[in-house]
C-alpha cells in the first residue's frame, strides 16, 4: 500500500526484504562518530527516511526449519540486530525506531505515560492474588483481562466460570481492567495529521470478532473534538511515534479513555474500510524528511 | 524505608550494602529472586495514571509503594524461581509478563531511584555496540566496534578482587568515580557520555595499555566498589532525597 503511494508521488526508494538477510548482508561502520555502511547494494548514508517492519527473524520461513543455533538463524538474528542499531543512531527519519517501539512492551508502563497527556486509563488491577481479583470484579461489575507485556492476547471478559481458575493466577500475575463501555474509535497519527476511525461491534475484542461469535465490525470515518485530537498529538510526540495507532474508547458523556497506542500498528484494515488516506499520508511524511 | 534492589549473585552490589547502611540505616537489600518470589501483588492504576503497589516478600514481610522513600535499582531482569522451573512456552510467556510487570511498577514510583527503569533495561536502557561507540565517538572518546567486549555486564564475579581486566570508571549524578586518578580529558568526555546516553549510573571500561585505551565496555550495573567512599556518599544522598 505504501509503495503503491510512494509510487504515486514519484518519489524514489528502495524495498529492502529482511527475507534476503544471506544475499543481502548488512556492515555499518562509524568513525568520528558519523555512521555509514550497506544493506546489499544499498548505501546507509544515502537513506533520508526509512519505514521499518521487522518480523520476528526466528520465524521466518528461511529460517523456522532450521536448528537451534544454526549458522542461518544466527546470521538472520545479526542481520536484524546490526539493523536495529543502525537505525538507532542514523540521522535519517525512521518510523519507527525499536526504541521508541519498546514502550509497547508494558501495557501499564505505557499506560502511565498515556495518563500523562491528559486520557483517562480504564482502573487496572495487576495481581498474583486470586482475592484481589474477586474483589476488583466485585467492585467493578465487568472486568476484562489481558497480558502485561507486548504479547498479543485476545481481550476476555472475566466470567463466573473465569472466579473458579483464579488461583492459577498465583503463579504469574494477570491485568485486570474495569470494562469500559461506550464507542471504539482507532486513530492514526501520521506526524502531523490525524485519521480517526471509528469501529461498531459489540465484540469484547473487535479484533477477534468472529472467535468471540459477533458479527464484523463496522468502520467509518469520525471527528474527534479538537482536545482529544490535541491529546493524540501530544502522545505521538511524548513516545516519540510520529506514526502511531492510539486505541480509543470514548464514553457517553465524551471522555475519551486511550487503551495502547500501537507503535507499528497494521492500518491497512482501516484504510481499506474506510477510505481514509493513511498510506498517503505516510507517504508523504517519509519523503518530506 | 529505602530499597536496594539487585540479584543474589551482584557482589559489586552486596558488597557495598553494609557501608550504604551506615549512611542510610532503612536501606533494606531485596534481591531478585526475592521480589520475583513476592505474593500478594497489588499494582493498581486509577483511571488518571495514580500508581499504587503493595507486596509481600517471602519472609512475611510487606512492601508498600507509598512507604518507600528511595530506591537503588540494579534489577536486571525477574527471577521468579517457579517459573524458571516450568514448560519452556511457558516460561518465556510468564517472564515477558514478569518483566513488563516490574517495569511498570518501578517507574511508578515517585521516589528517587537510582537506576531507572526503561523498556531496554529494567535498570537502565542497554544498546547495542554501535550505538554506544557512536556515542563514545561524539563526547571524544576512542571507541571501535569491534573492540567493544559486549559480553561484559559489569558484574564482578564470586570472589573477584578489584582488579578488571580493564579499568572501569564509574560516572553517576554528573560526576566521575573511581579510585584512580583520570585525566581531566577523560574525565570531561566520560561526562559528556553520560549526559548522552541518559543514564544515572554508567561503568566505563577501558582497555588498559599506554595511556588510556578505548572505551570497550558500557554497563548500567557497575561494581559500586569501584567509586570509593565518594559514590557511596553520592548514592545516600540521592536516596535521601
Amino acid at each position: 500500500m505504501l509503495a503503491d503511494r510512494l509510487d504515486e508521488l514519484g518519489v524514489a526508494y528502495c524495498h529492502v526484504n529482511q527475507r534476503r538477510f544471506l544475499q543481502a548482508p548488512i556492515e555499518v561502520f562509524v568513525s568520528d562518530g558519523s555512521v555509514s555502511g550497506r544493506v546489499g547494494s544499498v548505501a546507509l548514508a544515502d537513506a533520508r527516511a526509512v519505514y521499518m517492519r521487522l518480523a520476528n527473524e526466528q520465524m521466518l520461513p528461511e529460517v523456522e526449519a532450521e536448528p537451534p543455533d544454526s549458522p542461518v538463524r544466527r546470521a538472520a538474528a545479526d542481520w536484524c540486530r546490526a539493523l536495529v542499531a543502525w537505525s538507532e543512531v542514523t540521522s535519517a527519519r525512521v518510523v519507527t525506531r525499536h526504541s521508541a517501539q519498546s514502550s509497547n512492551a508494558s501495557k501499564p508502563f505505557q499506560a502511565q505515560i498515556i495518563s500523562q497527556v491528559g486520557f483517562s486509563v480504564p482502573p487496572t488491577l495487576i495481581t498474583n492474588e486470586p482475592e484481589l481479583a474477586r474483589e476488583f470484579w466485585l467492585t467493578h461489575g465487568t472486568v476484562v483481562y489481558k497480558s502485561i507485556s507486548s504479547c498479543r492476547s485476545i481481550v476476555s471478559r472475566l466470567t463466573e466460570d473465569d472466579i473458579g481458575r483464579l488461583e492459577r493466577i498465583r503463579w504469574c500475575p494477570v491485568q485486570f481492567q474495569a470494562w469500559i463501555p461506550g464507542t471504539d474509535v482507532r486513530v492514526h497519527v501520521v506526524g502531523e495529521e490525524v485519521f480517526a476511525t471509528l469501529i461498531e461491534s459489540d465484540a469484547t475484542d473487535y479484533r477477534y470478532a468472529a472467535r468471540q461469535g459477533s458479527e464484523p465490525a463496522r468502520l467509518s470515518e469520525y471527528t474527534l473534538d479538537a482536545l482529544t485530537k490535541q491529546r493524540c498529538l501530544n502522545l505521538s510526540e511524548r513516545l516519540s511515534l510520529s506514526f502511531v495507532g492510539i486505541d480509543l474508547r470514548i464514553t457517553s458523556s465524551g471522555e475519551a479513555y486511550c487503551f495502547e497506542a500501537n507503535p507499528s500498528p497494521g492500518y491497512p484494515y482501516y484504510e481499506t474500510s474506510t477510505g481514509q488516506p493513511i498510506s498517503l499520508a505516510l507517504a508523504r511524511y517519509l519523503s518530506s524528511a | 524505608m529505602r530499597l536496594h534492589l539487585c540479584h543474589s549473585a551482584d557482589v559489586g552490589a552486596l558488597a557495598v550494602q553494609p557501608f550504604l547502611r551506615e549512611r542510610l540505616p532503612d536501606l533494606r537489600l531485596v534481591t531478585a529472586e526475592e521480589i520475583s518470589s513476592a505474593s500478594k501483588w497489588e499494582h493498581r492504576l486509577d483511571s488518571h495514571g495514580a500508581v499504587v503497589t503493595r507486596a509481600v516478600l517471602p519472609d512475611g514481610s510487606g512492601i508498600d509503594g507509598e512507604c518507600i522513600d528511595g530506591v537503588l535499582n540494579r534489577l536486571m531482569s525477574p527471577c521468579p524461581v517457579h517459573v524458571l522451573q516450568s514448560t519452556s512456552a511457558d516460561r518465556e510467556y510468564a517472564l515477558g509478563e514478569y518483566t513488563a510487570f516490574f517495569l511498570s511498577w518501578l517507574n511508578g514510583l515517585r521516589c528517587p531511584v537510582i537506576g531507572r527503569a526503561t523498556p531496554q533495561g529494567l535498570c537502565g536502557r542497554w544498546r547495542q555496540p554501535l550505538e554506544w561507540v557512536v556515542i563514545a565517538q561524539r563526547s571524544g572518546m576512542e571507541a571501535r566496534v569491534e573492540a567493544f567486549d559486549e559480553s561484559w555486564t559489569g558484574l564482578a564475579s564470586p570472589g573477584a578482587g578489584l582488579q578488571m581486566p580493564g579499568v572501569t570508571v564509574i560516572v553517576a549524578f554528573g560526576k566521575v568515580f573511581s579510585m584512580l586518578d583520570i585525566p581531566s580529558a577523560v574525565s570531561h568526555a566520560c561526562q559528556r557520555f553520560a549526559v548522552a546516553a541518559d543514564c544515572d549510573i554508567l561503568g566505563l571500561e577501558f582497555a588498559t595499555g599506554r595511556g588510556w585505551g578505548p572505551l570497550v565496555g558500557v554497563t548500567p550495573v557497575p561494581d559500586l566498589r569501584l567509586g570509593g567512599e565518594l559514590l557511596l556518599d553520592a548514592i545516600a544522598g540521592v536516596l535521601r532525597g
